[in-house]
């Protein structure tokens, strides 16, 4: 179909809890007929001992059609006992499949989601085609973040919430812990709930995050990162073949283990949108 | 990891797939089986048991620890046993009591029909002595309508103890199937079960044979090395696991697999083993 791969960044984040541009004029390549996904990268400048990043992308501009495209990038953490570098999450593919055209410019994002010890660098590798593939396009949002605390505990998420939707793709999860030493021997299993009364069949998703990393004492490795993605395909509710609905998920995040830091739980969804 | 489940889940969209948890639970240290969930309610919505995908840490654990653990699935009205499946093969470090790490989570199909009725009993089995607590957990794949795929039976051999020797040769404990119609994946782990010293490795080689396998009856492979192994500090003990397809087909319904490893290099401490079937079976 006519592959064509482009690169944004890197570029700076911030260490602000607050959306940063990668690249806000990127000008879509004259060939290109369909967005087909993203691959995101993310590490940190000179790192605090024990830093992390958890952050969120996105694509925008008002010639991108079909907002909100967001998903998240890989999650990343220095060492507890060292300045050290991060090590993150493997990269990952974010199919989109948004049909666009040569010339279109899109403003690509990025927000982390707790505010980093010092700046982190994002950047992105965007994939089109030549043709289209007649796949539906996927749009995307994630929560924010769900400080889940030091104690064994479930804790209320923001809701996320969806509009014109016609069913869903995706469920995410992901859970780290923030710029702070924590002791070792510690575990952190964390589990992500997700409740829709919006979703034909089941209402209600419930899966553990893969740990990533396991929590380390002072050398070593990293502190814990923990994400999960699901396929996740129910109908909305009232939805037709050509409209959407709007649809609202509640997110709950049940850290199971005590910890000397508090956890960092974001929720994800991904959804096909009604078309135009 | 996390993009390989995905990418394994994508061939279900369509079926109404969700999700469910079971655990976390504390399993003990000893080698016997615990229940994660002895009574766990299949939802109502649920017409066939996708799959599962398992984790378990180490809690407290000891420098070096490791855990080697399979898990099943039983329960009077359940259709699958037997249901057995491996949980992600965990080990700390050599000089620290720190966490353990763990291989990555796998998604592990099985393709059982359900009622949306059923009491599981689920449970976890180590099959060496652990010095600090473990906890597991299972995400539990469902969906609303049958896949149309082949169901998936699932049965491990026990522990099969290495040696501090190199070039060493040990028979396992034969896995015996019924009920059998063609095989869908064969399975080995290995890890470290204590203070290994630093700079040492191991390559080890899995050999399964069952004379009903045809056209071939004898399949060898190697192990991965997750981790090396490595000094005081740094990286865990060694930890090794591999899963390979295998499409035999059986010409009698009832089978023995016997199992063997070959051990190749010397270590201070033996490594234990572990070999699994999966197949697809007749009720």
């Amino acid at each position: 179909m006519g592959l064509i791969y482009r690169t944004v960044g890197p570029t700076a984040t911030g260490v602000a809890v607050a959306r940063t541009a990668i690249k806000s004029d990127f000008k879509v390549p004259a060939e290109a007929r369909e967005l087909i996904g993203v691959m995101v990268g993310i590490q940190i400048e000179q790192p605090n001992a024990g830093d992390s990043i958890l952050a969120v992308w996105d694509i925008a501009g008002k010639d991108y059609r079909y907002q909100p495209c967001e998903g998240l990038a890989p999650v990343g953490n220095g060492k507890l006992g060292a300045l050290d570098e991060m090590s993150t999450t493997p990269m990952e593919i974010w199919k989109i499949h948004a049909p666009l055209n040569g010339g279109e410019v899109l403003d690509i994002g990025i927000e982390p989601l707790s505010a980093m010890g010092v700046n982190g660098q994002a950047f992105m590798t965007l994939i089109f085609s030549t043709i289209r593939t007649g796949k539906p396009t996927i749009y995307g949002k994630a929560s924010r973040e769900i400080a889940t605390g030091t104690a064994a505990a479930l804790t209320d998420g923001t809701d996320i919430k969806i509009d014109d939707g016609l069913r869903m793709h995706e469920i995410w999860g992901v859970a780290t812990i923030g710029t702070a030493t924590v002791v070792v021997a510690e575990e952190l299993l964390a589990e992500f709930i997700m409740r829709c009364t919006g979703w034909k069949g089941t209402q209600e998703q419930k899966f553990f995050a893969e740990p990533m990393h396991a929590l380390d004492g002072t050398t070593g490795g990293n502190p814990i990162m923990a994400i999960m993605r699901l396929p996740f395909d129910a109908p909305l509710k009232g939805a037709t073949p050509r409209e959407g609905v709007q649809a609202t998920i509640k997110t709950q995040a049940y850290n199971h283990d005590v910890l000397s830091a508090a956890g960092i739980y974001a929720h994800g969804i991904r959804w096909i949108g009604a078309p135009g | 990891m996390t993009n390989q489940i995905l990418k394994a889940l994508e061939s279900y969209r369509g079926i109404g797939l969700f999700y469910d948890t079971v655990g976390p639970t504390a399993v003990g240290t000893g080698v016997a089986r615990v229940a994660i969930d002895a009574e766990y309610s299949v939802p109502s919505a649920a017409r066939e048991l996708v799959g599962v995908i398992p984790t378990i840490m180490g809690e407290a654990p000891a420098p070096a620890e490791s855990i080697l653990a399979i898990g099943d699935i039983i329960g009077a009205d359940f259709k699958g046993i037997p249901a057995e499946f491996m949980f992600p093969v965990a080990a700390g470090k050599l000089g620290a009591v720190d966490q353990l790490e763990t291989t990555p989570m796998e998604f592990w199909p099985m393709h059982v029909p359900l009622k949306g009725t059923e009491d599981l009993n689920i449970g976890q089995e180590m099959l060496d002595a652990n010095a600090g607590n473990a906890q597991a957990a299972l995400t539990m794949v469902f969906s609303e309508k049958p896949s149309g795929k082949g169901q998936i039976y699932g049965k491990f051999s026990r522990e099969i103890a290495g040696s501090t020797t190199a070039a060493y040769v040990a028979e396992g404990t034969d896995i015996k199937i019924s009920n059998g119609i063609k095989m869908y994946e064969m399975i080995a782990v290995a890890v470290c079960g204590g203070i290994t010293t630093a700079d040492q490795e191991l390559a080890s080689i899995a050999t399964m044979k069952c004379s009903v396998w045809r056209p071939i009856q004898t399949q060898e492979f190697f192990l991965a090395p997750i981790h090396p192994i490595e000094a005081t500090s740094g990286v865990s003990v060694v930890k090794q696991i591999m899963r390979l397809p295998l499409d035999a087909k059986f010409n009698q319904k009832n089978a023995v697999v016997e199992t063997t490893i070959e051990q190749y290099d010397a270590l201070t401490v033996a490594p234990m083993y572990c070999h699994g079937v999966r197949w697809y079976g007749s009720r």
